[in-house]
């Protein structure tokens, strides 16, 4: 069986993004022009003299992925290469949600032929686990750091399917590492559509959320199953499917085995935010209808 | 031979066209604007084959479609300056390590803070050491036909780089000059098709942009500074081509204008020049032993044609359009710096003219001659046609 | 599917379908052993290298 993206990485044992990065293209069947900014991703591939990629593949900088993109798939356009492949992006959080998001809005708005894959592994992790806007509520981080007074991050996570949804993109889907046959359905469903389309693939990182590679795919599960990471799907604007959630889970379970979040248990706030998160999930179950039997 | 009155946004976009690019990014900043919309007119009627007109949301945005673009095999432009250029010089930088060909216009104009829309030229001077040529043009007959000759530079193998043409903002993108306006065969003979020796294709699947740890990065920059000390003798060899095919020799890297018995030669980048030519003709038909020195290329920075044209000056006046703020005038730096053990040290006087569009008469640039003739001013460092003020520091 | 290399295939062999490993690309993350549905890998824990 042929693969397009590595092996021989440089990813830590068990990284979440790399399970995504390869399904995303071998679903694609390598026909495919990948866009990837500055992140773990682009570091662990694509050292000088050596390239984990068996498709054409540009890191250009940080926040320009999306309009990188754009020009790619415009030259295609403009040169009669369209059907050569798919244009991907593959960018991390924070390259999407902050830094990016000008750009991306940009691509959206004028409406790129591309498939933008944004790996959530919620936080900037090639540097060390800083803050990014999809960050969720409660996680330590180094520049969210859980101290005596502060405990973890306290804003909420940025909705950027939901932002995408609001530019008119044709397909919008949240995805997750945890369930591998769902991510390749949504990214050959996506690439259906013509338009800027966006993927938000959840993706644990064992460095950065401080678990065992063993806890990654039932860690990711538990993310879906209690509602934090709702996996919804949107066609032209509306709310397709979603996966349901046949046993909800409380949040404490996927919270605990996680050094990002177990000062949560000991921290003096830490009861009032696991409320919240709590609260968060609930607002995701209900908002996307999420439990089985429901509606 | 057509010639016809135009305005400079309509010489530059005209020949924009005449080469066939295959993506136009805009962003609208004023002076260029113009620039971006008439090429904007021309592809919404269709005169713009096998091209895409992207409104990207930002110059940073624009730059970095065009990276995306030439990666994938396309001819590029754009135009900007200023705010814009400061803005997507991170891109320009990238694009220049990337190898990419992307030409761009830089319609000089002063930076912010305090907010100018006037011109000057402190905006491509911080592009210096990125690794991109810049050349300067006089009038709008040059401008129409850098053009041409800036892609043609840009994508030759030897080169591959990204190329500013620099135009002073408003001076010459909005004056209104006749020119001799290229046909379409004159251009198709002179600039081939964007062949890169590699881009972004399925059939041939490569890396782009990978990152380099310390014991190979190094040797790509390298490569970049041998880019560029190419790019010198390529840019001399397109401009007798040039001249070959239309006619005109727009002199290479600098002109040399009654430098050989001058005492006093005076240096100038850009529609200043014109200025000062006339101001030395009037003063050699006076009698003084007034040169010239018409800088077209700031980088590749001509070293041997600088010392050549400065070797027998006794006085070297550099008639500044931007400050290297804390030092002087930045083309005096870097002519002292050529002037190093050259066997030739002038007194060389760096004189900041015009910053943020502020006039500059006659009058003051013949004055500013006869003072350094006439001893009247020290070496060094100076803004002339400023006006008198306090400057009140808080307590 | 879910190996992040990836260094586990499913082949023929012995005209049975295993799942084979090279382990020239393991690095012993341990998620094929939790993923598979009839818990047929274990991880062993290899000694660490001494410098």
């Amino acid at each position: 069986m042929k693969t397009y993206f590595g092996p021989g990485h440089g990813a830590c044992p068990g990284c979440g993004l790399a399970i995504a990065a390869k399904t995303v293209i071998n679903a694609l069947e390598g026909r495919c022009f990948v866009v990837n900014p500055t992140g773990c991703l682009e570091i662990i591939s694509s050292q000088y003299d050596r390239s984990a990629w068996g498709v054409p593949y540009i890191h250009s900088l940080f926040e320009n992925a999306a309009s990188v993109a754009s020009g790619i798939e415009v030259a295609l356009k403009v040169l009669g290469r369209k059907d050569e492949g798919h244009v991907v992006v593959l960018a991390g959080d924070g390259a999407t949600a902050d830094i990016g998001i000008g750009c991306l809005s940009g691509m959206f708005d004028r409406g790129h032929n591309v498939l933008y894959v944004c790996l959530d592994n919620e936080a900037y992790q090639n540097t060390g686990n800083q803050q990014s806007g999809l960050t969720p509520t409660g996680a330590n981080t180094t520049t969210t750091p859980a101290g005596k007074l502060q405990p973890g991050k306290l804003q909420r996570k940025k909705n950027m399917p939901e932002i995408a949804v609001a530019h008119g993109a044709p397909y919008v889907a949240t995805a997750s590492v945890a369930y591998v046959p769902d991510l390749t359905r949504k990214v050959k469903r996506a690439v259906e559509f013509e338009g800027s389309k966006y993927l938000q693939v959840h993706c644990p990182c064992v460095t950065g959320w401080g678990i065992s590679g063993r806890d990654v795919i039932p860690l990711a599960r538990l993310a879906v199953e209690t509602g934090l990471y709702p996996l919804v799907e949107w066609e032209n604007g509306a709310v397709v499917r979603v996966m349901k959630i046949r046993e909800k889970k409380p949040v404490e379970e996927y919270l605990k085995p996680q050094a990002r979040f177990r000062h949560l248990f000991t921290h003096p706030k830490g009861k009032e935010v696991i409320g919240l998160i709590q609260r968060i999930a609930d607002e995701n179950i209900r908002r996307y209808n999420l439990l089985m039997g429901a509606g | 031979m057509v010639v016809q009155v135009v305005r400079g946004f309509y010489a530059v976009a005209y020949a924009v066209k005449l080469c066939r690019p295959n993506v136009v990014c805009a962003y609208p900043i004023t002076p260029q604007t113009e620039i971006v919309e008439r090429l904007a007119e021309m592809y919404a009627n269709g005169e713009l084959k096998d091209c895409e007109y992207i409104t990207a949301e930002s110059e940073f945005g624009a730059a970095s479609i065009l990276v995306g673009a030439a990666a994938a095999g396309a001819r590029t432009f754009t135009a900007t300056c200023s705010q814009g250029l400061i803005l997507m010089s991170e891109v320009l930088w990238n694009a220049a390590g990337l190898r990419l060909p992307i030409v761009l216009v830089v319609t000089n104009r002063a930076m912010s803070a305090p907010l100018s829309i006037w011109n000057d030229q402190q905006d491509s001077m911080l592009m210096r050491d990125a690794g991109i040529p810049q050349v300067y043009v006089e009038n709008l007959q040059e401008a129409h036909d850098v053009i041409p000759q800036a892609f043609k530079v840009a994508e030759d193998r030897r080169v591959m780089l990204p190329f500013m043409v620099c135009m002073d903002g408003y001076k010459l993108t909005h004056a209104y000059e006749p020119i001799d306006v290229l046909s379409q065969e004159v251009v198709d003979g002179f600039l081939p098709r964007y062949n890169p020796p590699v881009y972004m294709t399925t059939k041939n699947p490569l890396t782009f942009g990978s990152y380099a740890p310390p014991h190979c990065y190094m040797e790509l920059r390298v490569a970049l500074q041998n880019a560029m000390t190419r790019a010198k003798e390529v840019i001399s060899e397109t401009c007798r081509e040039w001249a070959k095919t239309v006619g005109r020799d727009w002199g290479g890297h600098l002109v040399e204008y009654f430098t050989e018995d001058a005492e006093v030669v005076a240096v100038a980048m850009g529609s200043l020049v014109g200025l000062v030519r006339d101001v030395v003709d009037e003063m050699r038909s006076r009698g003084r032993r007034v040169g010239l020195v018409k800088l077209r290329t700031l980088r590749p920075f001509p070293v041997e044609e600088v010392r050549r044209a400065l070797r027998s000056a006794n006085k070297v006046i550099v008639f500044e359009r931007s400050v290297s703020f804390g030092y002087e005038g930045p083309v005096a730096i870097e002519l002292k710096g050529a002037l190093y053990r050259s066997g030739n040290t002038p007194e060389v006087y760096s004189i900041a003219v015009g910053l943020g569009g502020r006039d500059v008469p006659r009058a003051l640039i013949v004055d500013c001659i006869n003072k350094v003739i006439e001893g009247r001013i020290g070496e060094g460092f100076h803004f002339e046609g400023v006006k008198p003020f306090e400057e009140v520091l808080a307590p | 599917m879910y190996c992040p290399e990836p260094c586990i295939w499913i082949q023929d062999v012995d005209r049975k379908r295993k799942a084979v490993v090279d382990y020239d690309y393991c690095k012993g993350c341990g998620i094929c052993s939790v993923v598979c549905p009839v818990g047929a890998i274990t991880m062993e824990v290899k000694e660490m290298y001494k410098v």
